[in-house]
């Protein structure tokens, strides 16, 4: 009988350790295999700003900062800050314990090497000139800028072309793209890549995750599938047909919408709109007689039909929507401000602009590709809505890289169709419109210039949405640099075991659990 | 030394000349070519310091006869190269994609001549009738369906709704060979099919020729089996035509099944040069037209050699 109860008590002890260990372990499992429309070169985050760089890599790399999902920066691998009244020093206090997947731990070396090699390769870094970094110990850093740093946090948060936080041995004096060894602090560590096929990413078991909710890409992160695997597929009926058939479990983007009825009929297959993926417009070349012409291109402005425009481009009238905010709609700078001066479809006040412009006739040239849907179609149709107003438009069609040579050849063309990726910071603007920028667009204006400083300066959102308003107002009604089209969404579509994807633009495996 | 094995030789030997033209066409048709590798890899709104930068890295700044220099030295000691665009020795990059390009290549033509040779034969031997008629409408239909939507359509019926082959991806022979079946099945298919219809066209043409020869007409007034004289004595003549133009299908199946690859995202070197072009990748692209030069060189002169077991009256050498 004692061993009889010995037995049982032993049985239940060791049922009772099993368990016990089951759920301290209770480890990721399962691979997430997540479609992607084009090869990443290499995963180095600092230098690229394509999203099949940006979603792979967002996953091994973090950054000091990252977004939530209302696009507003939260605290990463920073634990806190303090800046003083000035706006111009700011102290940061790294996050302890962190580790990158080499196991060493990160220190404010690791930073400052990653901030040195950022200032090469990121076009954001370019303003960052009067910048100092300031080591004070092991844990804690200081940035000291000559002028107050409104967009500071703005900035260490971006993904493209991103400060992320390496190794210093990793990365200390390597170029630009050069990148090969893959270490970073993110949930997932990487796993391999083959040129043309796949990146593996799989989860990184010491990773220290922070203790806020989970949202965008800022607070708790949690690996719960031990491998993610970036699929390359160009082929976008493929992409479909793997997606319906089970191969792979999620489409970040890139459906068409002719696609969203097949997949929204399989029940199966759930289907998301990401809002305000990208935006869309035709960029004017301020370096040309035409594109040079403000009052021209106010002309311009003024005919173009964005409904007929944005339709003819995506296909889908909930794939888009035409509002004149500088950056998506509903995001925190926002803004109605000269809406009368958007989407005019005003063919009268354009003739009589063309007529102010002392236009006689001279071809204006679009240059587009047949590669890419959305600058194919705004090119066709915006050629017919502006010869309505007795333009003579020229389209020279040229193939995906061509065009991109072509566009830093300030004498072939005077509009060109560009997109930007989500923009929640009308500052992105200042790449292409401001004279600093060693701009490819051919405009400069010094009064545009003053407002994108003093917008970088404001330290209080409030007053600097302000100061968007009134760059907003300048673009639209006087400079017309581009005429940004519409916020154009993207289709995502994933397999309905999947829980806890979430409509954040980027693609983000971690928190995603797969029954 | 044979006959035969001098032949080859000399035909081998060929190659260095013409391997060099090669290389001297492409390196400077690939420069003549509108586009840059900097611009191609960077954003589309990349600021013009980041091109000149990237430009300097990749040695795109230094002028071009130094280029060609470096091209043609490094070529002659067997480097082919870096990728532009990967930063990976461009040898690596095709040993990757030549097995799954090869093996469907094979698989396709030797699909494509069990179906079109007999197709034809049948189709020549019946002329005329309403067999040989529905046999050349269907090899017409055949040949006329783009690849793309009979890939996508076998796709839906046999990856979709019914799960019976994958529908993209690639593992290798060396991995797992019964899984590199199933993902052949489709594609092969796919691409074989309009190959076999054009070779059904041509086998009945040829045939149709050889079958009205005076000494298929004497075999048949002596009195020679239908089978033996169609077979054995008709088919072996009509083979010599046919291998010519099965050895071109095969080489345009080595770098032309882009439509195939791309639908079933096979990673193969059809895909691989129409990527390389759109990245205006000159190392691969140069060494992907090098590959499909030497090819066709061997594949024909494979032909070549196949003849002599046809028609015994043919000597090398």
């Amino acid at each position: 009988m004692r061993i009889r109860r010995f037995g049982l008590l032993a049985i239940l002890l060791v049922a009772g350790a099993v368990t016990t260990s089951a759920l301290a372990q209770a480890s990721p499992s399962g691979t997430l295999v997540v479609a992607l429309d084009a090869t990443p070169a290499n995963l180095d985050q600092m230098s690229n700003t394509t999203l099949e760089v940006v979603f792979p890599a967002g996953h091994i790399y973090e950054t000091l900062f990252a977004f939530d999902t209302s696009f507003r920066p939260q605290p990463g691998l920073v634990e806190s800050y303090e800046v003083d009244e000035t706006g111009s020093t700011w102290t940061f206090t790294l996050r302890q314990g962190v580790l990158f997947h080499n196991g060493d731990t990160m220190t404010v070396d690791d930073v400052e090497a990653s901030y040195n090699r950022w200032r090469t390769t990121s076009q954001i870094a370019r303003q960052w000139d009067d910048v100092i970094f300031e080591r004070i110990d092991d844990n804690t850093f200081r940035l000291v800028s000559l002028t107050a740093r409104g967009n500071m946090l703005f900035d260490l948060a971006q993904t493209s072309q991103a400060l992320v936080i390496s190794p210093a041995e990793v990365i200390e004096g390597v170029a630009a793209n050069e990148l090969t060894e893959y270490i970073g602090t993110g949930p997932f560590m990487f796993d391999s890549m083959v040129p043309d096929q796949y990146v593996r990413v799989r989860a990184f078991p010491d990773y220290v995750s922070r203790d806020e909710p989970s949202s965008g890409r800022a607070g708790g992160k949690e690996a719960l599938v031990e491998m993610v695997e970036f699929r390359i597929i160009k082929d976008v009926p493929t992409r479909v047909a793997a997606l319906r058939a089970g191969e792979i479990d999620v489409v970040p983007a890139g459906i068409s919408g002719s696609d969203r009825p097949t997949l929204e009929a399989d029940p199966d297959i759930t289907v998301q709109i990401v809002r305000g993926f990208q935006k869309w417009g035709p960029i004017f070349n301020g370096a040309r007689p035409l594109g040079g012409n403000q009052v021209l291109r106010q002309a311009v402005a003024a005919v173009l039909d964005h409904e007929e425009l944005a339709l003819a481009m995506v296909g889908d009238p909930d794939l888009f929507e035409i509002h004149p905010g500088l950056p998506i709609a509903d995001s925190f700078f926002s803004s109605d401000v000269a809406a009368d001066s958007f989407d005019q479809r005003d063919p009268d006040k354009a003739r009589r602009l063309l007529e102010e412009a002392g236009y006689n006739g001279e071809e204006l040239v679009i240059i587009s590709t047949k590669s890419n849907v959305l600058q194919d179609k705004m090119a066709t149709v915006m050629e017919a809505q502006l010869e309505e107003i007795g333009m003579n438009v020229r389209i020279d069609w040229y193939d995906g890289a061509t065009i991109r040579q072509v566009r830093t050849q300030p004498d072939q063309w005077d509009i060109i169709p560009a997109g930007w990726g989500t923009t929640f910071d009308p500052a992105i603007y200042g790449q292409a419109f401001t004279c600093e920028s060693g701009s490819w667009t051919g405009h400069c204006y010094p009064e545009l210039d003053e407002i994108f400083e003093r917008a970088a300066e404001a330290f209080d959102p409030g007053d600097r949405k302000e100061i968007y308003e009134e760059l907003q107002r300048a673009m639209l009604e006087e400079f017309v640099p581009q005429i940004l089209l519409a916020d154009f969404h993207a289709l995502r579509a994933y397999r309905s075991n999947l829980s806890g994807v979430q409509d954040y633009k980027d693609f983000i495996a971690w928190n995603v659990s797969k029954e | 030394m044979s006959g035969i094995a001098r032949y080859a030789i000399v035909r081998l030997v060929s190659l260095i000349p013409v391997l060099f033209i090669v290389a001297l066409v492409a390196f400077a048709l690939l420069r003549l070519m509108p586009g840059d590798p900097a611009t191609a890899m960077l954003p589309v709104d990349a600021p013009l310091w980041q091109i000149e930068m990237l430009r300097t890295q990749l040695a795109l700044d230094q002028p071009l006869p130094i280029q060609f220099y470096r091209f043609i030295t490094r070529l002659a000691s067997g480097d082919l190269g870096a990728s532009l665009f990967f930063r990976l020795p461009v040898i690596e990059l095709i040993a990757l994609r030549f097995e799954s390009t090869l093996i469907l290549a094979l698989t396709s033509l030797a699909l494509a001549m069990a179906v079109g040779i007999p197709i034809g034969v049948w189709a020549a031997d019946r002329r005329g009738t309403l067999l040989d008629q529905s046999l050349m409408a269907t090899s017409l239909i055949g040949v006329s369906v783009p690849n793309f939507w009979l890939g996508l359509m076998l796709i839906l019926a046999f990856a979709v709704e019914r799960r019976w082959f994958p529908v993209t991806g690639w593992v290798s022979i060396t991995d797992d060979p019964v899984q590199t079946m199933r993902f052949l099945v489709l594609p092969t298919i796919a691409l074989g099919m309009s190959v076999a219809a054009s070779i059904a066209r041509m086998s009945r043409s040829t045939m149709l020729e050889v079958l009205s020869q005076d000494y298929v007409r004497t075999g048949r007034a002596k009195g020679v089996a239908h089978r033996s004289l169609l077979y054995k004595h008709s088919l072996r003549n009509a083979m010599i035509p046919l291998m010519a133009a099965i050895g071109v299908s095969f080489s345009s199946l080595l770098g032309g099944a882009v439509v195939t690859e791309t639908v079933f995202n096979i990673p193969g070197l059809g895909s691989m040069l129409v990527d390389s072009v759109a990245r205006r990748d000159f190392p691969v692209l140069q060494a992907l037209l090098l590959l499909f030069a030497a090819t066709n060189v061997v594949v024909h002169l494979f032909v070549d050699l196949t003849y002599v077991l046809f028609d015994p009256r043919i000597q090398y050498g």
